[in-house]
């Protein structure tokens, strides 16, 4: 593919991108809740938007695709795995929305803090969200990177590639805070889904039409359409991807943290639903994709290559192909930015905001914009690592970030819940899954996540037993929050 | 709590005191069986996800196997949520 279509695409991109974050600005107000939360008042149709565009990113046509390149069917099992876990939106969605207004939360973490009356809690639910969000976002990166050298045979280098994408991610974050953020995602979860889908009806026709493709897939690669098939989706394997993708819309702030924004629950079901429609067609066309790609291309070296390869074939136009890269440049950017926001937002409200002199909300603002571009050199930093296996690094970040889980349960429905059990279950469960990723140790066969979950429920169960809950607090947080479901009809 | 006797008005259609309570009450028990029934589907649907494919459609290598299935549990996911949700009001 010519480097110059593909450098004049990304100008393209880049103006129309930047346009729309500087139109963005209009309306804006000051503080940290208009900065980070759009006041509380986002719609949900924009809500519905900026969710897809944030939780989909390059993953889904890199990575997934890659998975269904090398894994089969299963790659589809764990994607809709993921996508039934926004049934914890449906549940955990009001709960966040109405404690979120009522005690004024900007994080997710400094409501932790504050229910379990420690800013222990805060500090460090806001900093294990860092440890395992930064490489989160290194992976976005070097999945751009991976693919514009891909693409143009080394044209643009991985370095380039990675560099472009962080300098847009730092702007669209910057400009008006989630303003342009959530503009920018709708612009971005728009090309994402119209130039996939027109890409993968393209390619499948070109292999003839979707019977024609399954009947080879079925013929040619027998057990990619079962599991565990080939043997790549063995069950420990799946049920290792897939917990922590299951509790992802809990685990995940930058997409919990969305929960506080929508003030109504009208627009909270609006996100929540358009979300799943979104989701349902993107997921479909990843996987189509993947298979497509195995169809065509059958000997590639690594998943990884699927889409790369099928974006250089004679299947896809050029001009198609390059609006699908575009399109996926979009869904990493627009993931990276909301990580961005969100962990700016805790480092400067949980971290600045409970050190001594932080209190002033105009600093921690001010800190809050200087922290973004930091965060984004450090998940440069990691991206140039050019680490491998991109889908699995991404769920090990997941992984990570499941630990917090049952201290946000707990915060909802367990009054015993104490500030030293979160604390035991985020740092050591935190420091266990860690160690596991590094050493690529699978206990009984089984992976990170599942001893991670396992391990963060029994501390937090077992020393929160043995400790002093904060009975006020709970009382006040769990009291409002009985009244509030009901009058709003939630579960 | 005018607010609150408002609303349970509103909700209960009912205007003397003593029923205000036990509308109430009964609208909190209605609710509860709600939760719980929705609980119990969301676990159903999600473990169907692991033993259907694993268990039942592992010896079923064709589009109307795994994929069709998980394609329609998908579907299935976006209707669960839709039920639950369609009680919210502001």
């Amino acid at each position: 593919m010519g480097v110059g279509l593909v450098v004049f695409a990304l100008i393209l991109y880049v103006l129309v991108g930047a346009g729309v974050a500087v139109l963005a600005r209009g309306g804006a107000g000051r503080g940290m809740a208009e900065y980070f939360l759009w006041n509380r008042s986002m719609g949900g149709f924009i809500g519905a938007l900026s969710y897809s565009a944030t939780t989909y990113s390059a993953f889904m046509l890199v990575g997934l695709a890659g998975l269904t390149y090398a894994g089969g069917v299963g790659a589809l099992g764990f994607e809709m795995v993921y996508f039934s876990g926004l049934v914890l939106v449906a549940f955990f969605g009001p709960r966040f929305l109405l404690v979120g207004k009522k005690f004024g939360y900007v994080t997710p973490s400094e409501m932790l803090g504050d229910r379990y009356g420690s800013r222990g809690v805060a500090i460090v639910a806001a900093l294990a969200s860092c440890v395992f969000l930064i490489p989160y976002s290194a992976v976005q990166l070097a999945g751009i990177g991976y693919l514009l050298s891909g693409v143009t045979d080394g044209g643009i280098s991985f370095t380039a590639g990675t560099l472009v994408a962080t300098a847009l991610a730092v702007a669209f974050a910057l400009v008006a805070g989630i303003r342009s953020v959530a503009w920018t995602d709708a612009l971005q979860v728009l090309i994402m889904l119209v130039t996939a889908t027109i890409a993968v009806l393209l390619v499948v026709s070109s292999l003839g039409g979707f019977g024609e493709l399954f009947g080879r897939v079925a013929e040619e690669h027998p057990g990619a359409l079962s599991v565990p098939g080939g043997g790549f989706f063995s069950f420990s394997v799946f049920l290792g991807l897939t917990l922590p993708w299951f509790f992802f819309s809990l685990s995940n702030p930058q997409v919990s943290q969305r929960l506080f924004m929508v003030g109504t629950m009208r627009n909270l079901r609006r996100m929540l639903l358009g979300f799943l429609v979104i989701g349902f067609v993107y997921t479909m066309v990843a996987v189509v994709w993947g298979f497509a790609a195995l169809v065509r291309f059958p000997n590639l070296e690594s998943g990884d290559l699927a889409t790369p390869s099928l974006l250089s074939s004679d299947l896809v136009p050029p001009v198609v192909g390059v609006i699908v890269i575009v399109g996926i440049l979009a869904a990493a950017i627009s993931t990276i930015d909301s990580i961005l926001l969100t962990l700016s937002s805790m480092v400067a409200r949980d971290v600045y905001g409970n050190s001594p002199g932080g209190a002033d909300e105009g600093r921690q603002l001010l800190v809050g914009k200087l922290v973004i571009p930091v965060i984004a050199v450090l998940a440069l930093l990691f991206a140039g690592l050019q680490l491998d296996l991109i889908a699995v690094l991404a769920v090990s970040s997941s992984a990570g970030l499941l630990v917090t889980v049952p201290a946000i349960i707990g915060a909802f429905f367990w009054k015993r819940g104490t500030a030293a059990g979160v604390l035991s279950s985020i740092i050591l469960s935190g420091l266990f899954v860690t160690y596991l990723e590094v050493t690529q140790t699978r206990l009984l066969g089984q992976a990170s996540g599942v001893w991670g979950l396992l391990a963060a429920v029994l501390l937090y169960v077992g020393v929160s037993l043995v400790t002093t809950a904060p009975d006020r607090k709970a009382e006040e947080f769990l009291g409002y929050l009985r009244g509030a479901l009901k009058d709003k009809g939630a579960l | 709590m005018l607010q609150e006797a408002y609303i349970v008005t509103k909700l209960c259609g009912k205007r003397t005191g003593e029923s205000y309570k036990l509308r109430r009450e009964e609208t909190g028990a209605k609710m509860k069986r709600r939760g719980v029934f929705f609980v119990a589907a969301a676990l159903f649907l999600v473990l169907l996800a692991y033993v259907v494919p694993y268990a039942v459609l592992s010896g079923v290598d064709a589009w109307y196997g795994s994929f069709l299935f998980w394609a329609a549990f998908g579907l299935a996911a976006i209707l669960l949520n839709a039920a639950i949700t369609s009680s919210w009001r502001d």
